[in-house]
């Protein structure tokens, strides 16, 4: 090529070639993820004591001004490129002054079943969020040795959430949607520790009565997956959400019918097994005008679907429950946030963990900073992995000995699962 | 009619935001290609884009800014997707291929391989601009209104980007490829 012809022809006519069409199934992705996306006119956090209404205009003029500063701060940079996907861990400064990225162009390592040594043996897996707001494009990551978050499913397109490891640590079931498959609709998967090529766990799921499946859980014994069915027509035309089981050796599908909750302006969530396998908790969330969550409760049911009974006070907002490995307690979160999606940074002080014995008895702060949530049990079956303000954080069951495992340096990975270990 | 469409749109009419991006959906791809280099990531990019603009929309004041609002959101989303595809994508080198003559004669084989190669070098802030100007044909007022920078930035950056397209061309001139060939 000679630099004397004109790059900006060149540049025209270059540009000028390639696709001009986009495809119709990528517009139908489109419609289909427009009607589970509601328009909201304010962020509103309902559960909060300190209700925070701000106008839209406001938040993006503050976004703007962020965003012109960042634009900024890259320009002084020379434009480097942002260290996506790095969280670094607090305690070792050298660490971070200078986090490991991985080198552009290398390929994403597979997991290994050392983990991150603060945490013990055992892969954590977490949802990384790319627009935290939204929830439009969530991944899968674990935490490498190193303490840097990784795709775990680089190969696989669209989105991943809900991680859940089987109790032998052996297989990880997810909700995925939009795999490129051509069907538009969220299904549970499965992969390994290596995330290797998910298979599809959701057979025979066909509208009307099986429209999606998402926020599996393993029974203790790893036969069975737990999980919330919705049912309806289209994405639009949701009809009701039910609890269900399904055997993954035969892939009989149960309901448990007294769980179903045929309003759109209520849904179940989030099922977490007793450790003996006879009973679930889950979330019951309800939902005003326009679909903003209003509340969300925790009930309890055997796994017949008989004994059906709400665990958490009336007037308290609760969700994301975990049985805990000892059968004693459910551990729970006053904010979960697959139900009320708001961005870190606003008032979420008042978002706090706790522990509630199984006969609704005992309710107990665990936490005292606040900004803490989306946690489980890690795999020593003690201790608490969960998320802050800060980054993956871990702590005793009474909160003792409460510390930082990774700070995550760009927003947001929440919901850790630790990976079960002989 | 554009503007009652928009209003329609913030006010929940779904069939009134479909029948606005369905006649803006090619163009926006389009220049999301332009910037992505790659068709799937486009169309990943176009959708959380519009996606973006169904949940924001009436976070927008003025109608008639409409069409300037969403080629923000999707140079925004582009520039998030290829920052965050530099981490963990290889870095391709196109390999010179023979083959017949450009429809043109503005620009052969080697020439698109090499703007190829250079242009996937550049940061995606800068391939964004260079979309903008290029392959959408906007001046830096327009580039500037898109993405709410001031006109003399959007001037200054057009500048930047050219510098670099052209000096991503000499580096890669100067790096022999595969099978000792020189690009």
């Amino acid at each position: 090529m000679t630099f004397e012809r004109d790059i900006e022809r060149l540049l025209d006519a270059w540009l000028e070639d390639g696709p001009t069409v986009v495809s119709d199934r990528a517009m139908d992705v489109v419609g289909h993820r427009i009607d589970r996306q509601r328009q909201r006119p304010a962020w509103r956090f309902p559960h909060s004591p300190r209700r925070v209404d701000l106008d839209m205009g406001a938040v993006v003029f503050v976004g703007a001004i962020v965003l012109t500063a960042l634009v900024g701060l890259n320009l002084a940079g020379g434009f480097r490129p942002p260290q996506t996907g790095v969280p670094v861990p607090t305690p070792s400064p050298a660490v971070t002054a200078t986090p490991a990225a991985s080198p552009p162009g290398a390929a994403s390592p597979r997991p290994t079943a050392s983990a991150a040594a603060p945490l013990g043996p055992g892969l954590v897996v977490f949802e990384n969020w790319h627009h935290p707001a939204l929830r439009l494009y969530t991944r899968l990551e674990y935490l490498s040795p190193d303490l840097r978050g990784l795709e775990l499913l680089p190969e696989v397109r669209g989105l991943q959430e809900a991680p859940a490891w089987s109790p032998d640590g052996a297989r990880l079931a997810f909700a995925g949607f939009n795999f490129g498959d051509g069907v538009s609709r969220e299904f549970i998967y499965e992969t390994d520790a290596k995330g290797t090529t998910p298979r599809l766990v959701s057979t025979n799921c066909e509208p009307p009565d099986c429209l999606e499946e998402w926020d599996p859980a393993y029974s203790p014994d790893g036969s069975r997956l737990a999980y919330v069915r919705q049912s309806g027509a289209t994405r639009g035309d949701t009809t009701s959400s039910v609890v269900a089981i399904r055997d993954l050796t035969t892939g009989t599908v149960v309901e448990l019918t007294s769980t179903r909750k045929t309003s759109p302006q209520t849904e179940v969530r989030h099922p977490s097994w007793s450790p003996d396998g006879q009973n679930l908790v889950f979330d019951v969330v309800t939902r005003g005008t326009a679909g903003i969550a209003t509340g969300s409760s925790i009930y309890v049911v055997t796994s017949d679907g008989t004994g059906l009974r709400r665990l958490t006070p009336p007037d308290m907002t609760a969700g994301d429950a975990s049985w805990s490995p000892d059968g004693s307690l459910v551990l729970l979160d006053s904010m979960p946030l697959h139900v009320f999606a708001n961005p870190r940074g606003f008032d979420t002080r008042n978002e706090h963990l706790y522990t509630i014995a199984t006969d609704g008895s005992g309710l107990h702060q665990v936490d005292s900073a606040g900004n803490s949530g989306e946690a489980s049990w890690a795999s020593d079956g003690t201790t608490i992995l969960y998320t802050g303000d800060a980054g993956l954080k871990v702590m005793n069951r009474d909160g003792s000995n409460d510390r930082l495992v990774a700070r995550f340096s760009e927003c947001c990975r929440w919901y850790p699962v630790q990976q079960p270990t002989p | 009619m554009d503007r009652d469409l928009v209003e329609a749109a913030r006010n929940g009419d779904r069939e009134a935001y479909v029948d606005l991006i369905r006649v803006r959906s090619d163009r926006l791809f389009a220049v999301a290609q332009r910037i992505l280099r790659d068709i799937d990531r486009a169309e990943d990019a176009l959708q959380d884009a519009l996606v973006i603009a169904w949940r924001d929309l009436r976070g927008l004041r003025d109608p008639d800014r409409f069409d300037a609002w969403l080629q923000r959101l999707l140079i925004n989303v582009c520039i998030a997707q290829a920052s965050r595809e530099h981490h963990r994508t290889s870095v391709l080198r196109v390999l010179p291929v023979d083959g017949p003559p450009a429809p043109d004669d503005l620009l052969s084989i080697a020439d698109r391989d090499q703007l190829e190669r250079g242009f996937r070098r550049l940061p995606p802030e800068q391939r964004a601009i260079l979309a903008l100007h290029h392959y959408l044909g906007y001046g830096p007022g327009e580039i500037a209104e898109i993405l709410g920078i001031p006109a003399g930035t959007a001037r200054s950056r057009l500048h930047h980007a050219h510098r670099a397209m052209r000096a991503a061309l000499e580096a890669d001139a100067r790096i022999p490829v595969a099978g000792g060939h020189s690009a």
